[in-house]
């Protein structure tokens, strides 16, 4: 599977799925393994800098029981 | 606690009179209606309405400010025009436009295929429909020049969905009429409070206002249901302009991530922007600080999506990256 494919797997998994991100958080290797992501030992340490909390906030405002309509 | 407050005059009164005791006396004039009118359906339909609440409870969520205010406008133009509130006739303008919301919704859901039941409730169309029409005819009489308004106006918004839902890439200027035409049933109270004040000479601004507003409504709307409009094929001009502008190996939803949805917060900026303008036009002081509230709210939904965004897209650029590199350019 492509690198683009997975990454829409990804943010399918991320936006989308109840959980996800606190997977990403607490295990973002594994996370991404499940997803279908094989990262290199420099990109697990790269996925630290990241901040899933935030991650959560967009799976929120788009899918979540807040969900935001105008009209 | 809201509290209603009965009202018959006096400077700000319109002001004064609880939004969302207006609404919810609308919705429960509603529900009691549809017993009489509709009792096979009255139950079904009366869930229906607050199902599609978001929170479950229909008056909070037409008066949730987020929302167009479709029934705040006509209470502000009263008040520019007479300064006073006329609280039997606010009142069954709130009833009519809350009963149009709900023909418009109901039929908007069975073409957009968001639930099943809406099906079933078809027949209640007519009756919402119905209620929104029946309540001008006690304060016009037909001939009236208000009826044309109300012709174009409705007629308008039912064309715009049509449009709307035969094209597969949406250009600017057909955004900017679809978005206008969607809300202008919107018009139709406005219009009602400037004929029954003899006033119709205010309503090309107010009209000109309510188009400028639907296009950053819609604008917001497209930008927040990106994913659903996405996977429901639906074309609007937010998707169209990511297609237009994503690499060719690249997916909408990638693109979105790394810059369509700052550049759909950008032009929505740019889109209040006209608002306000306009606003200012009206001399109206609630509506300014309505949306000088809305600003507010929207502005702190806006940041910490625009933030996980950016992660997001950070975290597509390390598994770019073979060694790691998360350098954003």
């Amino acid at each position: 599977m492509s690198s683009h494919l997975n990454f829409e797997k990804l943010i399918h998994k991320a936006l989308k799925e109840p959980g996800f991100y606190s997977k990403l958080k607490s295990d973002p290797e594994g996370a991404l393994k499940a997803a279908g992501i094989h990262p290199t030992h420099a990109q697990v340490t790269a996925l630290k800098s990241i901040d899933y909390n935030s991650i959560r906030s967009v799976a929120q405002a788009f899918n979540g029981p807040e969900d935001t309509t105008f009209c | 606690m809201r509290q209603a407050v009965a009202i018959s005059g006096g400077p700000d009164a319109v002001a004064v009179l609880s939004l969302h005791h207006r609404v919810a006396t609308s919705i429960e004039r509603l529900r009691n209606r549809l017993h009489i009118e509709l009792p096979l359906l009255a139950q079904d339909v009366s869930t229906w309405m607050d199902n599609i609440a978001p929170g479950g409870e229909a008056a909070n969520y037409l008066s949730d400010p987020l929302m167009f205010p479709i029934v705040q406008l006509p209470g502000w133009l009263l008040q520019t025009l007479t300064g006073r509130a006329d609280a039997d006739f606010l009142s069954d303008i709130s009833y009519s436009t809350v009963s149009g919301y709900y023909q418009i919704r109901l039929l908007d859901n069975v073409r957009d295929s968001h639930g099943t039941i809406e099906t079933s409730l078809l027949p209640a169309a007519g009756f919402f429909e119905s209620e929104f029409r029946g309540i001008y005819e006690k304060y016009f009489h037909s001939g009236h020049p208000f009826w044309e308004c109300f012709e174009s106006f409705w007629a308008a918004s039912s064309a715009s969905v049509e449009k709307e839902a035969a094209l597969r890439d949406m250009e600017l200027n057909d955004f900017h009429q679809i978005a206008a035409d969607k809300f202008a049933a919107a018009k139709i109270p406005l219009c009602a409070v400037a004929y029954r004040c003899q006033r119709p000479d205010v309503l090309p601004l107010w009209l000109d206002f309510c188009d400028e507003f639907a296009r950053a409504t819609q604008s917001l709307d497209d930008l927040f249901d990106w994913q659903d409009d996405l996977e429901g094929g639906r074309c609007t001009y937010f998707l169209s302009h990511a297609q237009r502008c994503k690499a060719v190996d690249e997916s909408v939803a990638a693109l979105v991530i790394r810059e369509g949805f700052s550049w759909g917060v950008q032009r929505f900026k740019e889109q209040t922007l006209v608002v306000l303008v306009r606003a200012v036009e009206l001399n109206s002081r609630e509506l300014i600080q309505y949306l000088e509230q809305r600003e507010l709210m929207l502005a702190a939904k806006l940041a910490p999506i625009q933030e996980g965004l950016e992660n997001l897209h950070r975290l597509q650029v390390i598994l770019d990256n073979q060694n790691g590199d998360c350098t954003i350019l």
